[in-house]
């Protein structure tokens, strides 16, 4: 239940975790998986993250550069463009006077 | 078929783009081996994955017709029915779109308005391939795969038979995918039999301690071997491309 209440916390805001893990530089599917996990959100599989970037390359909001390996498959590097990192600027915004929100109602007014 | 594999045909026949597939089928491939989870596992079945990850891609608006009023099948049949098999799917509705690098057909089928197919294969070489479509291109022909000599044409049976081809009521999808005969499986039992032979004769002659002569039986059979075997399967191509060269074309359908 607990677990089922989190996943559709995360569907609203997955994209937007996305974007914040490539603020401080490139990266790629896995390492940013755990960087979600390591943030508190949880495992993120595959089957939900991979499409998520793929949503985000097409709206322009990442790049993403395909480099092969010298073993093993290659690797695709997304990075934040110009309009990944506004848009990360405000639905960051919006997403924290939501939570701003939330928060206050649920302290009674106390946050 | 691994995962990968059947990702990569849902993907094509989601309509997501040839050089978008390869590198994205790395990038997951790469994935699971770097957590080490089971592929299934980790990004779900094939088929789910494909559709979401290509309502991202805007490929279904692209592509030729509205996905939800369309089945998807890969199937396969050997060369000695598989014309025959065509035409009893092409029958029920099913359309190849392509055949792919492992010889099974790629197939899709039209829910809300399913029309039957004809299916003709001829033997063509290679380079002979535009000609042949060229060709048939008058009677309504057009190519839809190749497999080493054999060069697959499809027809909506429309072009010949008008409203009457259309299907109102389509059968279910079939229950098997592939048709092989004992064409196909005869070869394959008696190269494997072989083999098995080969293997067990090597470690008698080890066992028993003739491991000096087995060896040189080998470096004197393998080649032997190999070469006889190279030059009975190229018989056995000639052949087979003679046969279904002369082998006649079903009853058309009126063109």
């Amino acid at each position: 239940m607990a677990a089922d209440r989190r996943a559709n916390w995360l569907k609203g805001v997955l994209d937007l975790a996305v974007l914040a893990c490539l603020r401080s530089g490139e990266s790629y599917g896995y390492e940013l998986a755990k960087a979600l996990d390591g943030a508190g959100l949880g495992q993120i599989k595959g089957g939900t993250l991979y499409p998520v970037l793929n949503r985000l390359e097409e709206a322009g909001l990442v790049e993403a550069e395909y480099r092969a390996a010298e073993r093993g498959p290659g690797r695709r590097y997304y990075r934040l463009t110009d309009a990944g990192r506004a848009a990360l600027a405000e639905q960051g915004e919006s997403w924290l006077d939501f939570h701003r929100a939330v928060r206050t109602l649920i302290t009674g007014g106390g946050a | 078929m691994t995962y990968f594999e059947e990702l990569a045909d849902a993907l094509r026949s989601h309509g997501v783009a040839a050089d978008r597939i390869g590198p994205l089928v790395d990038e997951l491939s790469g994935h699971a081996a770097e957590s080490g989870a089971d592929p299934e596992d980790e990004f779900g079945p094939a088929a789910r994955f494909a559709a979401e990850f290509a309502e991202g891609t805007g490929a279904e608006a692209s592509h030729d017709g509205p996905p939800a009023d369309a089945e998807h099948w890969v199937w396969s049949a050997d060369a000695s029915v598989d014309e025959a098999m065509m035409n009893r799917f092409g029958a029920q509705g099913w359309e190849i779109e392509r055949v792919d690098h492992l010889g099974r057909f790629v197939s899709r089928r039209d829910l809300a308005s399913p029309t039957q197919w004809r299916y003709r294969r001829d033997v063509v070489g290679r380079r002979e391939r535009a000609a042949h479509a060229e060709a048939l291109a008058p009677d309504g022909w057009e190519p839809c795969g190749h497999w080493l000599f054999l060069a697959y044409s499809k027809r909506p049976l429309a072009a010949v038979a008008g409203p009457a081809a259309d299907i109102g009521a389509p059968a279910g999808r079939p229950g098997r995918s592939y048709y092989f005969t004992r064409e196909l499986w005869i070869p394959l039992a008696v190269l494997v039999a072989s083999l098995v032979v080969a293997g067990v004769l090597l470690i008698a002659g080890f066992a028993g301690g003739h491991g000096g002569g087995a060896l040189r039986g080998l470096l004197f059979g393998l080649p032997v071997g190999l070469l006889l075997g190279a030059i009975g399967a190229f018989m056995a191509y000639r052949k087979k491309r003679a046969q279904f060269a002369r082998a006649p074309q079903p009853p058309s359908d009126g063109a």
